[in-house]
């Protein structure tokens, strides 16, 4: 039927020769460089040939990626406009790019020893991007400094404009008189957007379905932009500000702040615009929100799956703030390892795996009952357990959680008399009971699953367990 | 529905039934359930999204009989066959077919895990592991064993699970074999043991 067939995937020839025709020298070294850092896809070897062949679509990434490389030096940069542009690339290395370059300016704005770190991030941008083109709006630097710091204030969600700031952010963008009015006017608890020191955790917590939303928000906006800027500039006189800046320099200026707008419009989506006001109302003592969130987490990924934790969910459910889980799980990952061990504690504490005494009766005691009252724990590790073939970092929390688990069945299995198990019967009793688990929750008999466990300690008996020591 | 299948069958120049299951299969394999769509498994298998609608009529009866032909598929790879057998060589092949029909495996896993989100799911899933219970009664039977209760052929099937499941994990072909030499040692054990 030819389902896969191999007739468009291409080889190394035709590929450079796509590139050729578009104008762009490929070498063999630069094409190795590039599927190496992975901005080109793996090729797969032609069956029964020693040729390598790349995916449909290679030739037009590649196309693509001779022309980024022109003008873009870091190749992070460009990964990044591949993955604006609908190109495969993988996704963690895009959050990784977009909070770097997110803390960059985080750094930037919010300088610990800096008496206004806004006020000086302004002045600087006064002095030397505005010049030229924002000349013409006869602000001094004073007041351009005043309309930038107000800019800056904006973006990172602090409702510093007030209306009478409103001509003066209107010099400053020039013909953008609506987002001047929207700044002046606008009112911070709207879309409370995270602090500049919240932004990169804002960032590596965003889930991989809300990266995708965030790319095409971009996507569509460089697309809008440059369509606005023009309609714009047909129906008034060569504009001064903002809009004739982007008209000049849009072609060269988006690449590089591409990640810090994709990271503005991330902050965007997971902010939340029905938080509770401000106002502390008796915040609860540290350990019980940190507890609260890990609950909350194992919850979330239980009922959502991975893609589905992120810092705004896991707060919701928690009943905190988005800035009370930044706080205390600075990453996205430090947030999975403690959930994951969060999910083990709950899960160990519910099943008996290691009996109190030698009685072989307890042994994995209240099985069935921790798969039904503990579900969300047990949930959390298969769902776990699936991804960390995909994700390496989850990999290392699956081995220790599994490490952990034979050793408690270990010593479940001395204590009701089995002297030194060997590991494969380690092996086989844990994957038993990880069975079991498994059924119960497809199932949800737990009579069904309790006689297969009274089957499991007559094995053990036969082999020696109990009664028989 | 009924009339649906038996058009397809029919040998026409379009893929049928069971190619597109297959081609479902192997879109679970990549993208996770998420990424079935009818024009995902469209694109996998060559065909019209039309086509996929016009054969499952919703997504769902499209997942979970995907699930259960590569459910049944990998059960029937992992089980011995027929006479011959005995329980020395029981679930020799394990290791391999874990390896070998691990996107069928995966799928599976997939499947059960998020049975509690979605009750038809469940009540789907439930059937099939009904079905691999009764799959590894009559197994445990064909390797010579006599008394084979439903409990224990549905513990059996539990450890062959988990076994598989970490395997699917880790990738230690070798750490599967060992646990299934424990289960013969136990079940040979037990047919042994006079007292029980």
């Amino acid at each position: 039927m030819g389902v896969t067939g191999q007739a468009d995937w291409l080889d190394t020839e035709a590929l450079l020769a796509a590139a050729r025709a578009e104008g762009g020298e490929v070498t063999d070294r630069q094409l190795e460089l590039w599927r190496y850092k992975r901005l080109m896809p793996r090729p797969v070897r032609a069956e029964g040939q020693g040729r390598w062949l790349y995916p449909p679509g290679a030739d037009r990434r590649l196309v693509r990626l001779v022309a980024l490389r022109s003008s873009i030096r870091s190749l992070e940069l460009i990964r990044v406009v591949l993955w604006l542009d609908g190109f495969a690339v993988e996704i963690d290395e895009v959050r990784e790019a977009l909070a770097t370059a997110v803390r960059r300016l985080a750094e930037a704005v919010a300088p610990a020893d800096e008496e206004s770190p806004v006020d000086a991030l302004a002045a600087a941008l006064a002095a030397t991007r505005g010049r030229a083109p924002l000349s013409n709006g006869g602000m001094n630097r004073e007041a351009r400094t005043r309309a930038y710091a107000l800019l800056i204030a904006a973006a990172f969600g602090d409702p510093g404009a007030r209306r009478e700031d409103e001509p003066l952010l209107a010099r400053l963008l020039g013909e953008s008189r609506s987002a001047a009015s929207v700044i002046a006017t606008g009112d911070g608890a709207a879309l409370p957007l995270p602090r500049p020191a919240e932004l990169p955790a804002t960032v590596e917590g965003a889930s991989d379905a809300e990266l995708e939303l965030a790319r095409r928000v971009v996507r569509a906006m460089t697309l809008w932009w440059p369509l606005m800027v023009s309609l714009a500039g047909r129906e008034r006189q060569e504009g001064s500000g903002l809009s004739a800046l982007a008209r000049d320099t849009f072609e060269e200026l988006p690449a590089e702040l591409l990640p810090l707008l994709a990271a503005g419009v991330l902050g965007a989506l997971r902010s939340e615009p029905e938080a509770p006001d401000p106002t502390p109302v008796a915040p609860p003592p540290r350990g019980e929100v940190r507890r609260a969130i890990l609950e909350a987490g194992v919850t979330v990924v239980a009922r959502h799956g991975f893609d589905g934790l992120t810092y705004r969910a896991v707060a919701q459910q928690a009943g905190t703030t988005h800035g009370a889980v930044g706080y205390h799980f600075r990453t996205r990952e430090k947030l999975i390892h403690e959930v994951a061990l969060e999910a083990r504690r709950l899960a160990v504490a519910g099943t008996s795996i290691v009996p109190d005494d030698a009685d072989l009766d307890s042994f994995a005691g209240d099985l069935a009952q921790s798969a039904i009252e503990d579900l969300d724990a047990h949930l959390f590790q298969y769902e776990l357990s699936l991804q960390a073939r995909r994700r390496p970092e989850l990999a290392r929390e699956m081995q220790s959680l599994y490490e952990g688990y034979y050793d408690l069945t270990r010593q479940a299995l001395e204590k009701v008399g089995l002297v030194d198990p060997d590991e494969d019967l380690v092996r086989f009793a844990f994957a038993a009971i990880d069975g079991l688990v498994i059924r119960q929750i497809v199932d949800d008999d737990p009579e069904a699953t309790e006689a297969a466990l009274a089957e499991l300690r007559r094995m053990l008996a036969a082999l020696g367990a109990g009664d028989g020591r | 529905m009924a009339d649906r299948s038996d058009k397809a069958g029919n040998g026409s120049e379009a893929p049928g039934r069971l190619a597109l299951l297959d081609a479902a299969a192997r879109v679970v394999a990549r993208k996770g359930l998420d990424g079935v769509s009818y024009r995902s498994v469209a694109e996998e298998a060559g065909t019209t999204a039309g086509l996929v609608f016009y054969h499952f009529g919703s997504r769902e009866s499209l997942i979970l009989e995907a699930a259960a032909r590569a459910g049944r598929r990998a059960l029937a790879n992992a089980l011995p066959v027929g006479d011959g057998e005995d329980l020395d060589t029981f679930l020799n092949d394990l290791s391999a077919s874990a390896e070998r029909d691990l996107d069928d495996h995966l799928f599976q896993y997939e499947m059960a895990f998020n049975s509690r989100r979605r009750p038809e799911v469940a009540e789907r899933m439930a059937e099939l592991y009904a079905f691999y219970s009764e799959e590894t009664e009559r197994a445990l039977r064909s390797v010579g064993l006599t008394e084979v209760t439903p409990a224990l052929a549905h513990l059996v099937f539990a450890a062959i699970d988990g076994l598989v499941l970490q395997q699917v994990v880790f990738d230690e072909p070798s750490r599967t074999d060992g646990g299934v030499r424990a289960l013969r040692a136990a079940l040979r054990a037990l047919a042994d043991d006079p007292l029980l």
